[in-house]
């Protein structure tokens, strides 16, 4: 069925006779908009982002992720009593230890077939690099701790480079605006134990 | 003004601390999507709002162009965002499109006051349409874009923008009936 085919001869002549009508002439809104955007990219303030994600993709070993502990995590995960937002067996947000103003988190995707996993977010000011994971096994499990700021944080993974994928564990996915989804992860403030 | 550099080197220089090379974004992409813009929002200073918007949630967003060969596709997908996000939240009525774009000027003698009213009623009837199928007709006869490269810039099927535009023609051809085009 093609609905374009739908309308005839006379209908297509009447539809061109209506667009030529309507003006098609370039539109130029305002001179100066190059200077007012400017302006307020100025005006932006300045991008403490880059300074976290300098920090972040820093070469940095995990302990937690070299030694195949993912279970050892997991464990942690369980015995911790998890905040209430991240749910039973969902890789994300794990406090791990104490910190006064921001918290270990571990993020973890599972893609076997991958050579390499990363993951960006507002955390690492959406850097399309982001910042890797480690293979934890051979079983295709990637991960990588992060010290975040408690509070919502947006992020996805990027499989080997090109391809951006939410995290399918994360507790929502919201529209980034852009036509995709990202993950959602709700770091918790660490409890003064 | 041309820069002979390719979107991702400059978006790369931008990437790496040169903000001020986001003016050559600026000036490639500022007036590219205007038209489209104008349609849409019935509104020339809403539009430029718009545009201006846009260029600096670009300017915000930019790590997250996954691919910055394609910047004028992604830019275009936030000035879409952003006209829509515009409608929503608008209150007052848009205006006619008489208003909105420059028109030849009321004594030009090439246009007779038939042709005029004809005019009107053609630009009413566009302004008339609801916005999806707004945006579709605009982009296929006013931008002049193909169905796949429209599918692709509004991440829709094929099939559903060839309904949207089917839609949007057959409504303008009932609300244009006995009008002598």
């Amino acid at each position: 069925m093609n609905e374009e085919l739908d309308m005839d001869s006379r209908d297509e002549a009447r539809i061109e006779r209506l667009v030529e009508r309507l003006d098609r002439r370039p539109v130029t809104l305002r001179p100066g908009m190059r200077t007012a955007v400017m302006a307020r990219i100025h005006a932006e303030p300045t991008s403490t982002g880059g300074r976290v994600w300098r920090w972040l993709s820093a070469p940095r070993v995990s302990p937690l992720a070299v030694g195949g502990l993912l279970a050892a995590a997991i464990a942690a995960f369980v015995l911790l009593r998890p905040s209430p937002v991240a749910p039973t067996g969902t890789p994300v947000a794990t406090p791990l230890a104490a910190a006064p103003q921001t918290v270990p988190v571990r993020l973890v995707f599972l893609a076997p077939t991958a050579s390499s996993v990363a993951v960006t977010g507002d955390f690492a000011s959406w850097n399309p690099k982001g910042i890797p994971l480690a293979k934890t096994h051979n079983d295709g499990v990637w991960s990588v701790d992060l010290d975040l700021k408690p509070g919502l944080h947006h992020y996805v993974f990027i499989v080997d480079g090109t391809e951006w994928k939410p995290d399918p564990n994360a507790t929502s996915q919201v529209d980034d605006g852009f036509g995709q989804k990202n993950s959602v992860l709700l770091v918790p403030q660490r409890s003064a134990s | 003004m041309s820069d002979g550099r390719t979107d991702a080197e400059v978006i790369a220089r931008i990437l790496d601390g040169d903000t001020e090379q986001f003016g050559i974004l600026v000036d490639r992409y500022g007036d590219e999507f205007a038209r489209y813009a104008t349609y849409m929002v019935g509104n020339r200073d809403d539009a430029a709002d718009i545009i201006q918007d846009s260029l600096v949630r670009a300017f915000r967003h930019l790590r997250r162009c996954h691919d910055p060969a394609r910047f004028k596709g992604w830019f275009f997908r936030i000035v879409s965002n952003q006209c829509k996000t515009h409608l929503k939240r608008r209150r007052r009525p848009m205006k006619p499109l008489d208003e909105v774009m420059e028109l030849p000027a009321a004594d030009d003698p090439a246009l007779d006051a038939e042709a005029r009213e004809i005019d009107h009623r053609v630009r009413d009837a566009l302004h008339s349409l609801p916005q999806d199928q707004r945006e579709a007709f605009v982009l296929k006869y006013i931008e002049g874009l193909t169905i796949p490269e429209i599918a692709k810039a509004i991440s829709a099927s094929e099939a559903a923008l060839k309904m949207r535009l089917m839609r949007a023609r057959r409504a303008l051809l009932a609300k244009l009936d006995g009008v002598a085009l």
